[in-house]
């Protein structure tokens, strides 16, 4: 169904927005949860509805419904983290010193203590370790918030960096260092995990 | 000639295959050559290949009827 249909549906009828909401929920999910984390997602998803299910008679289809539907839900997650008077952008790109991986070259550029070989090397069996997957989820919650969101949205979302960009207001240069800091983080807590045993 | 800093410095560039063609090349030849850069770009693939594993806890169901209860008592409030 195309996108005129649905609002025309949704704006028809309940079933019709909740053919609506059934669509495009999953997708505000991880938007949510990129900005303020799985816990708080799914208070956000639903504030970030009510909003919606107001403008839908006003949206005047500037941008696709998917954007707007995603701009909303950005919208009302960082309201959310405004009232807790959490500080993502200051927070996440300033935390240059917690670069582990790069922590780990010499002054010369070389390796002065390169990644060791791992037990499980694959995806696949990455995967299959419980223990592990638990605290990749956990350090995934423990990050910055912007470097949690800038790397969730470009991931799961597929979203270009210029829309992720639009959507956390930071610019593309920002939301690349976002990117990389988040990455060595988890590489550096899975070779840790690799290496002790423990998250 | 790269060093191995210049590997760990761009490769999200190199992974998101947003850098230079001649760029791409000298890092590729960096790599081959570079066993300890060649297992940080594959460790840091398999990590990221990991991800999409991890979703919301809450099933997405459940949210849709929560989210239309909302909905209706928001209208509600409003009537």
């Amino acid at each position: 169904m195309d996108e005129d249909s649905l609002i025309s549906k949704a704006l028809a009828s309940d079933q019709g927005f909740r053919d609506l909401v059934v669509k495009y929920t999953p997708y505000m999910r991880i938007v949510a949860c990129a900005i303020v984390g799985e816990s708080q997602s799914a208070d956000v998803v639903q504030e970030a509805w009510v909003s919606i299910y107001k403008a839908l008679p006003t949206f005047e289809q500037r941008s696709s419904l998917k954007t707007w539907v995603a701009t909303i839900t950005a919208n009302t997650a960082k309201g959310c983290l405004r009232k807790q008077s959490r500080l993502p952008l200051l927070e996440s790109l300033t935390d240059e010193t917690t670069d582990v991986i790069r922590g780990r070259l010499d002054q010369q550029g070389g390796w002065s203590k390169p990644l060791a070989q791992w037990h499980e090397e694959t995806p696949e069996e990455l995967l299959s370790n419980d223990d592990l997957m638990a605290c990749i989820k956990m350090v995934m919650e423990q990050l910055p918030e912007q470097q949690r969101a800038a790397l969730l949205l470009k991931l799961f979302d597929g979203l270009s960096l210029d829309e992720v960009c639009n959507i956390l207001d930071v610019s593309s240069s920002n939301v690349r260092v976002l990117i990389h800091r988040a990455r060595h983080k988890l590489l550096e807590h899975v070779e840790h995990f690799q290496v002790t045993g423990k998250c | 000639m790269l060093k191995c800093k210049d590997i760990v410095d761009n490769s999200s560039d190199y992974l998101d295959r947003s850098m230079p063609f001649g760029k791409r090349i000298s890092v590729w030849l960096h790599i081959m050559m570079c066993v300890n850069c060649r297992r940080y770009l594959r460790y840091i693939q398999a990590v990221m290949a990991l991800l999409p594993t991890i979703k919301p806890q809450e099933d997405d169901e459940v949210l849709v009827d929560k989210i239309m209860m909302k909905i209706d008592v928001d209208k509600n409030k409003q009537s």
